[in-house]
């Protein structure tokens, strides 16, 4: 019969809480009996070495003494290690505070025969574990309110805005991605309060079975699954945020990846290690902004995406005016492109209230200007006015049109039209999205 | 605070501080307790560190020698003193439980 030959090494993602040990376990057991048996690890990845199929039982602890930012173990936890030898279990990884061990011996004493003590460091290593993430989703939630609340376009104000598929791919992502987190919150302090009460009592905690932590890991590889493929699919959209975003999650991808390294190295130690955590991201954020800032400028991103003044939506058209400005020239003056993510930054500066709810910015990467913020009439006067002073430059045709009297420009921007009116006291800028033309909207607006 | 949670001893417990009685090496702890149970109390390696750790700050136990990264340690009067007081309870509560005899006798 043939035979498929083993691999020497594999690695595994394995996503999982301290509180889910029991799979964690469970899962090493399995897979020791398959023949590998669990060797090291490497950013998101356990590495398993090929080994003699068997059952080994294993046990992983969550040493109090040992720190996060531990990439092997100290002085206190090497003592910990050597009790647990010496007592017949075989020292396998070290990551953080989690220490594996495992023995061939399945009548072997337990490393932690108090349950009450295992409760207690399981919930200890869960919280440090979860808690940037919570920390993270707050943010996020606090900074989603204050937009709502104020109405503002920035790097946060995907959820309150349903006109574009982006917009409802991004309220889609970022609630989720919210709600999830919050009700794992729940889940943690309910588990937690409910094995309170039970040690209170006198009754021993009750842990999470395998079946019960195997559910919660398939529940949250498919969440982050289908929130990273809205995540994805959302890039097609082309817009500025969403590639933002992404250089985000790739950064931060890179980052664990380089900090994987770093931790194997051999000026890793503790105190190193807590340096590395700190200052990487201080070095990799204004590189990805730089990076970011780069392609914006170099006419990357062709234009930009606004989820402003749908005033008239209709199943596929919109229309952009904008009209009605009455923040003042100064306010904009100081602000406008002074921010490093240009103006989809800068709006969020500018709360909108009702007598200023008409601003969207502009951009196009052939102009010299590259963003323009227009809730000031002023400003969206100076832009189109340069616009059509470089009319013959940027193919600006004068047309007539039976909507309109006055002189109209046109020109296009990917799947826009803009039209440029041209009146006594002002100058209009209109843009249709889509496949149709002026007058087809005209007659749409009439039948409506 | 930490001395009033020892005032009620655990199993483990009573049989680590019995054990220490002689100065024993961290690691020789876990089968001393398993000898003088007679198999029936078992304290795990990670048990026993996180119980040597919160009986030194109790000042139950003290440290006598540290060869390399192996620490001796045996018990204080005040170790000794707890574990006299757990005895007694025990004890008393043998003596209470005359009826119970009774009850097996027939």
């Amino acid at each position: 019969m043939f035979k498929r030959k083993q691999k020497e090494k594999i690695r595994r993602m394995h996503m999982g809480y301290p509180l889910e040990v029991k799979s964690k376990e469970s899962y090493f057991e399995k897979m020791s009996e398959e023949g590998y048996l669990l060797s090291g690890n490497s950013a998101l990845f356990l590495e398993f070495t090929k080994c003699e199929p068997k059952k080994r039982k294993f046990h992983i602890e969550y040493f109090y003494k040992a720190s996060i930012f531990d990439s092997k173990p100290e002085k206190n936890t090497e003592e910990f290690i050597d009790y647990c030898e010496s007592a017949g279990w075989t020292h396998c990884l070290s990551v953080g505070k989690m220490q594996c061990f495992y023995t061939e011996d399945l009548d072997n004493t337990a490393i932690e025969t108090d349950s009450v003590q295992r409760f207690k460091n399981l919930v200890a290593g869960d919280f440090k574990t979860r808690l940037p993430m919570w920390l993270l989703c707050l943010f996020y939630l606090f900074m989603q309110l204050i937009e709502i609340k104020r109405n503002t376009s920035s790097l946060f104000a995907f959820t309150h805005y349903t006109t574009t598929t982006f917009s409802i791919m991004m309220s889609v992502f970022w609630w989720s991605f919210i709600l999830f987190y919050l009700i794992e919150f729940v889940e943690f302090m309910t588990f937690y309060l409910k094995n309170k009460r039970r040690i209170k009592n006198g009754q021993e905690p009750h842990l999470i079975t395998v079946e019960e932590g195997c559910k919660k890991s398939k529940r949250r590889t498919i969440f982050l699954g289908a929130l990273f493929v809205i995540l994805l699919s959302s890039i097609f959209q082309g817009t500025f945020m969403i590639f933002s975003l992404f250089i985000s999650f790739l950064a931060i991808g890179g980052l664990l990846i380089i900090q994987s390294k770093f931790y194997k190295s051999k000026s890793s130690n503790r105190k190193t290690n807590i340096i590395f955590t700190i200052v990487a991201p201080i070095v990799v954020t204004p590189l990805m902004l730089g990076g970011t800032l780069f392609i914006l400028l170099s006419g990357g991103f062709g234009e930009y995406d606004s989820d402003f003044d749908f005033r008239n939506t209709y199943s596929k058209v919109s229309i952009e005016t904008a009209v009605d400005y009455k923040i003042t020239e100064d306010l904009v003056y100081q602000h406008v492109n002074k921010s490093f993510l240009a103006s989809e930054v800068e709006t969020s500066i500018y709360p909108s209230n009702e007598k200023n709810e008409y601003g969207y910015h502009m951009a196009d990467s052939d102009l010299e200007i590259v963003s323009y913020f227009s809730k000031n009439q002023v400003l969206l006067d100076k832009y189109l006015e340069l616009l059509l002073d470089r009319r013959s430059e940027y193919g600006l045709e004068k047309q007539y049109y039976d909507w309109t009297n006055h002189d109209v420009y046109t020109y296009k921007i990917a799947s826009k039209t803009c039209y440029i009116v041209i009146s006594e006291d002002r100058i209009d800028q209109l843009e249709v999205f889509g496949d149709v033309t002026m007058d087809n909207v005209i007659e749409l607006i009439n039948s409506n | 605070m930490a001395r009033n949670s020892f005032q009620t001893l655990t199993e483990p417990m009573y049989y680590v501080l019995i054990a220490l009685l002689e100065e024993q090496c961290g690691v020789d702890i876990m089968s001393k307790v398993e000898e003088l149970s007679s198999s029936r109390v078992k304290v795990g390696p990670g048990t026993l560190y996180a119980m040597i750790d919160k009986f030194l700050k109790a000042k139950m136990i003290k440290e006598t020698k540290v060869e390399g990264r192996k620490k001796s340690y045996i018990i204080t009067s005040f170790g000794q003193e707890a574990i006299i007081k757990e005895y007694q309870r025990l004890n008393k509560m043998i003596l209470d439980g005359t009826l119970i005899k009774e009850l097996l006798e027939g």
